[in-house]
C-alpha cells in the first residue's frame, strides 16, 4: 500500500468494527457531514478519545509518523487507483504462487497447507530453519519468517512472501540461492 | 476540490500499471472480489498537483501569522 518494510516497521493497517463498537476504536475517525447551507465537509467525530478525556494522563497520542504513512498510502492510492491496486494483487499472487511451485520441486523443502493463497505461503525444510535463513542472509535475501517460535508444532517452518516488487529474476535467484543452501 | 471529484472512469497511470494479464484462476471464483476498489481515477499530474496544493494549506509559524509569543 506504498509503504515499503523497514525492518519491522513504521508500518500501517487497517481496522474495522460494527457500529456499536466504535466507540472503543482507538484513534480518531473523521466523519462526513454539512453544514447548513448542505455543503460537505469532513471533521473528526466521536473526540472522546484518550487525550481529550483523560488529558495530561493519555498514553496515546496521534503523531507525525502514522500522518506520514497515512498521506504516503493515500497517494500512492491516489495514482494506482482500483484497477492499478487489483493489477498489483494479481501481480504479488502469481509470483508467489511461482515461487511456491519452483520452491516444491526441491528436495528438503515441503510446501505446507492446501487452502488457497494470496500473497504468502508456507514451507517446510528438513534442515534447520535458522541456519539455512542465515546463510540466505548472507546472499542477501530475507527469506522468511520462522513459524515454529510462534506455532511450536510448525517446526522449520518458513512463511515466504512474494509481492509485485519481485521481479523474475529476483525469484530465480531465491530459489538458486536455497538449492545452494541446501547443498543440491 | 477532493481528488474524488476530479476521478475519471477508466484513467489509468501507464508507467504505474502495466495493464499485463496475471494469473489468479487458482483461487476460487467466491474468494475473488467482483467489483474494483472505489478509488480516484486520477493521471499522476493531477495527483502531484493536488497533494503538493494540498500541503500548502498546512498553517505553519513559519508561513503565517499566529499568536504565538515568544518568550526569552
Amino acid at each position: 500500500m506504498g509503504i515499503p518494510l523497514a525492518s519491522g516497521g513504521p508500518y500501517f493497517g487497517f481496522m474495522c468494527c460494527r457500529k456499536k463498537h466504535v466507540r472503543q476504536m482507538p484513534g480518531r475517525i473523521v466523519g462526513r457531514t454539512h453544514d447548513d447551507q448542505k455543503r460537505i465537509g469532513y471533521v473528526l467525530t466521536l473526540q472522546a478519545r484518550e487525550q481529550h478525556i483523560r488529558r495530561s494522563k493519555a498514553t496515546s497520542n496521534i503523531c507525525t509518523n502514522q500522518g506520514l504513512m497515512v498521506a504516503a498510502a493515500t497517494i500512492y492510492m491516489s495514482i494506482m487507483g482500483g484497477r492499478g491496486l487489483k493489477e498489483v494483487a494479481a501481480h504479488s499472487h502469481q509470483n508467489a504462487m511461482v515461487l511456491a511451485n519452483e520452491l516444491s520441486q526441491l528436495s528438503g523443502v515441503e510446501l505446507m497447507f492446501t487452502a488457497p493463497k494470496f500473497h504468502e505461503f508456507v514451507i517446510q525444510l528438513t534442515t534447520p530453519v535458522n541456519k539455512v535463513l542465515k546463510a540466505m542472509s548472507k546472499a542477501g535475501i530475507q527469506a522468511g519468517f520462522v513459524l515454529s517460535d510462534d506455532y511450536p508444532e510448525l517446526e522449520n517452518c518458513l512463511l515466504v512472501c512474494a509481492t509485485e516488487t519481485k521481479t523474475e529474476e529476483d525469484l530465480q535467484r531465491y530459489v538458486a540461492t536455497l538449492k545452494q543452501v541446501l547443498g543440491q | 476540490m477532493l481528488s474524488f471529484e476530479k476521478s475519471r472512469e477508466d484513467r489509468i497511470n501507464r508507467s504505474f500499471v502495466s495493464q499485463q494479464q496475471f494469473a489468479v484462476s487458482d483461487i476460487p471464483e467466491k474468494l475473488l472480489r467482483t467489483d474494483i476498489a472505489k478509488l480516484p481515477e486520477l493521471s499522476e499530474l493531477q495527483v502531484v498537483r493536488h497533494y503538493t496544493r494540498l500541503s500548502r494549506k498546512n498553517f505553519s509559524i513559519d508561513a503565517h501569522f499566529t499568536h504565538w509569543v515568544h518568550v526569552r
